[in-house]
């Protein structure tokens, strides 16, 4: 490696480790999270490795019951058997109560299980629970990307719909992204006017614009979605403001509704949107609107065949960010918006903080980074420049 | 509608006075006759951009009345002016093909597409760029972009054309050929031009009129010859080529001759008389054009003196010959070089003459004191 070769990687390495152990390794760790599924084998090993060679017709040997006793005796503490019974609660509901209930009756017990075992817990007298277990030993599993996708696996091993009560992933998706093509929308045709006015102004004049518009943007958003949510309160500042005005006789209700989903995220995200178009307008100058209306344009007709193409980079540019930003947000909505606005990082942090269950978190993270990098995608071919760097 | 006794434009009284109080253009009286080719040339910020921007409905008189063909074009928006612009920086749409860029103009024109397809293809062909129709402008080198930007300002058949210093951006031989181009185009299709620069070869090879303007107003307006040869006052004559420029004391006047002493009672030398010149004992200026000046003695040049070869420098075509000159000071000569004939040295003391016509005498009023070479 030459000297220069080897000075360039020497400046490029800080950025590469920083992307390697802040990105890769961690969407690298969730995506093995999402499919990785040891809890019953660590929990269980013995039953695992007893019902790994069952062909899972009829009723397990009873191989099988002395290894479950065997294991569920001998683990009497631990985070393992825990783990076990969450993950087997996951996939069918009650089971968790069934396991706790068999640890408890279990010393009592003697051989033969396959006897004295599904007389304490009828359960166990039958075949699909046994095929729970038996499944649940795979180390790899698609049943969390699948539940995200309002999917499940029967005992039988194909795949069905999860009831309907049941069934909230792919609205949150579908609420996902609708709240955030919305925004995105929203902040577009609020940032270009905003835009062109300030690349109208003079430099002084614009300097000063730019600072409102820069002042929120430093602001941190928890501060900003907090100020609405004491702006929006039903005894708050602007329902005060609309009563007294006498544009409406009773406080309506504007916190914890969609409506204040939108205005708080477009707030936030709105700079976003307005900071490349502004440069992108910025740059234009006169000369072609000046062509234009030399060649017989009148002013509409600069604007369509001229300023806009031109000035569309930057829409896509903004479009692009906004969008991707406001796929993510979790707290703007949650403090503002009601159980029915909530978006899928709302669940993220469900799964995270109540329920630790990780490999749900894993799956909806990873089904949001694919669908958001497919709409992406989509947008790019249909409009060029969506997503990619602006051109002069 | 036109009636061909009227110019084409007029000015009339026309101010542009910008924010801060900056007059721009005093005072303007100008006419564009129909067909004709006229330059605008001057120093930048001396008023000829703005003149033509006003013209284009880009900027709007802030006192005065610009008529086309009789009418006032005051309160007539650009887009109904049916001007044909050609922008210093060609303003070629980006994002249209060639093809597309000509056939705007005739789209805003509702133009059916058969005719709009004829039109765009027959003006391309005019400006040789017809292979080029379906590229975008980014693809295309310099001198094309500018044969795009004529090609579209002319594709609609407008009442008139205006150019901005639009050879500006090209190399000296592309700038060349472009104006002779630009000179065939305006004399095959008779259209009224107006053109803008700051290039005296420019001005001087393609006008019909030249008008030079300074701080706001025509200082002169005339053929290019007349300009060249006859300026009018100082500043026409040093921003319009190259001059030996002597001070001088007016001695006598008499039958288009001034006489006048070099410095302060150095040699008398000739110059030609013109109304409004320097009076007797007055302060002058005399200038003298390099080429002028003939490095032999000649039966009824006036002005015949010696001079010493102080320097010579080569210019390919030319050599410019630096001359002492007792009683006088520095001349400059400029000769042809020709195969055969004898060189010049340094220390060569030779006869240096130049007739009274070739010499202008101007009077050295208080402001242009102060301006010193202008």
């Amino acid at each position: 490696m030459s000297k220069k070769s080897r000075i360039s990687w020497l400046l490029v390495a800080p950025l590469l480790v920083l992307v390697t152990v802040g990105f890769l390794l961690p969407i690298g760790y969730t995506m093995v999270k999402a499919v990785e599924n040891p809890e019953v084998t660590a929990a269980l090993p013995r039953t695992a490795a007893v019902l790994d060679t069952w062909d899972g017709e009829g009723m397990p040997p009873e191989a099988a019951f002395d290894a479950l006793v065997e294991d569920i005796r001998s683990s009497r503490s631990g985070l393992e058997f825990g783990a076990m019974t969450r993950r087997l609660n996951f996939e069918l509901n009650g089971s968790r109560s069934v396991i706790m209930k068999t640890r408890r009756t279990v010393d009592a017990l003697d051989a033969p299980y396959s006897e004295s075992l599904p007389v304490e817990i009828a359960e166990w007298g039958d075949p699909e629970f046994w095929r729970l277990i038996k499944t649940n030993s795979n180390p790899v599993t698609a049943s969390y990307l699948l539940r995200a996708l309002d999917l499940q696996v029967t005992p039988g091993g194909s795949i069905e719909r999860v009831p309907a009560d049941r069934a909230i992933f792919l609205d949150l998706f579908m609420r996902t992204f609708w709240i955030s093509i919305w925004v995105t929308v929203i902040c577009a045709f609020l940032a270009y006017p905003t835009a062109y006015y300030i690349s109208t102004l003079s430099d002084r004049a614009a300097s000063y614009a730019m600072l409102l518009v820069l002042v929120p943007f430093w602001t941190s958003i928890l501060v900003r979605t907090t100020a609405w949510f004491i702006l929006l309160q039903t005894e708050g500042p602007v329902n005060m403001a609309l009563v007294w005005s006498s544009i409406i006789d009773e406080p309506i209700q504007l916190i914890f509704t969609r409506f204040a989903v939108y205005v708080a995220m477009v707030h936030v995200l709105l700079p976003f949107q307005i900071l490349p178009l502004y440069s992108v307008m910025k740059r234009q100058g006169p000369q072609y609107l000046r062509a234009a209306a030399s060649l017989g344009a009148p002013p509409w007709r600069q604007f369509l065949s001229v300023y806009l193409p031109l000035t569309l980079p930057g829409v896509a540019a903004g479009a692009a960010m906004v969008f991707m930003l406001s796929v993510g947000f979790y707290v703007t909505p949650a403090l503002v918006g009601g159980l029915q606005d909530q978006m899928v990082s709302y669940y993220i942090a469900f799964f995270t903080n109540q329920s630790i269950n990780f490999g749900m978190v894993a799956a909806l993270s990873l089904l949001l980074l694919v669908f958001t990098g497919a709409i992406i995608l989509i947008a790019h071919r249909l409009i060029p420049n969506v997503g990619g760097a602006i051109r002069a | 509608m036109s009636s061909r006794t009227e110019p084409l434009v007029v000015f009339d009284s026309v101010d542009k006075v910008y924010e801060g109080g900056v007059k721009v253009v005093d005072n303007l009286n100008l006419r564009v006759e129909h067909g004709e080719f006229l330059t605008l040339i001057g120093p930048s910020g001396s008023g000829k951009t703005t003149t033509l921007m006003m013209l284009a409905g880009f900027e709007a008189p802030t006192k005065g009345i610009i008529r086309f063909d009789g009418a006032p074009l005051n309160d007539v928006p650009t887009y109904k002016r049916d001007f044909g612009i050609v922008f210093q920086n060609y303003a070629l749409f980006p994002h249209m093909t060639v093809a597309e860029n000509l056939a705007f103009p005739l789209r805003m024109r509702r133009e059916n597409k058969a005719v709009i397809a004829e039109r765009v293809r027959n003006t391309l062909d005019m400006v040789k760029l017809s292979a080029l129709s379906d590229r975008m402008p980014t693809q295309l080198s310099g001198g094309q972009q500018q044969r795009v930007a004529l090609a579209r300002a002319l594709v609609f058949s407008p009442r008139m054309v205006l150019m901005d210093e639009p050879l500006g951006a090209l190399d000296k031989q592309l700038r060349e050929h472009m104006q002779l181009e630009i000179k065939r185009l305006h004399e095959d299709l008779g259209i009224a031009m107006l053109y803008v620069t700051h290039d005296q070869s420019e001005a001087l090879t393609m006008s019909d009129r030249v008008a030079v303007f300074e701080q706001g107003k025509i200082q002169q307006i005339g053929s290019p010859r007349d300009v060249y040869s006859r300026p009018s006052n100082r500043f026409v004559a040093s921003f319009m080529g190259e001059n030996n420029r002597l001070d001088a004391t007016v001695a006598g006047i008499s039958e288009e001759c001034v006489t006048a002493h070099v410095g302060q009672g150095g040699v008398a030398v000739r110059a030609h008389a013109v109304a409004g010149g320097p009076a007797a004992g007055e302060q002058a200026t005399l200038m003298v054009r390099p080429e002028c000046i003939q490095l032999f003695h000649r039966d009824g040049f006036e002005n015949n003196v010696e001079g010493r070869v102080t320097d010579v420098i080569y210019h390919g075509d030319h050599v410019r010959l630096c001359l002492s000159v007792e009683g006088i000071g520095a001349l400059v000569a400029r000769r042809p070089v020709v195969t055969g004939e004898p060189g010049f040295a340094e220390g060569d003391v030779l006869p240096v003459s130049w007739s009274a016509r070739d010499m202008h005498a101007f009077t050295i009023d208080p402001s242009e004191r102060t301006e010193g070479n202008a």
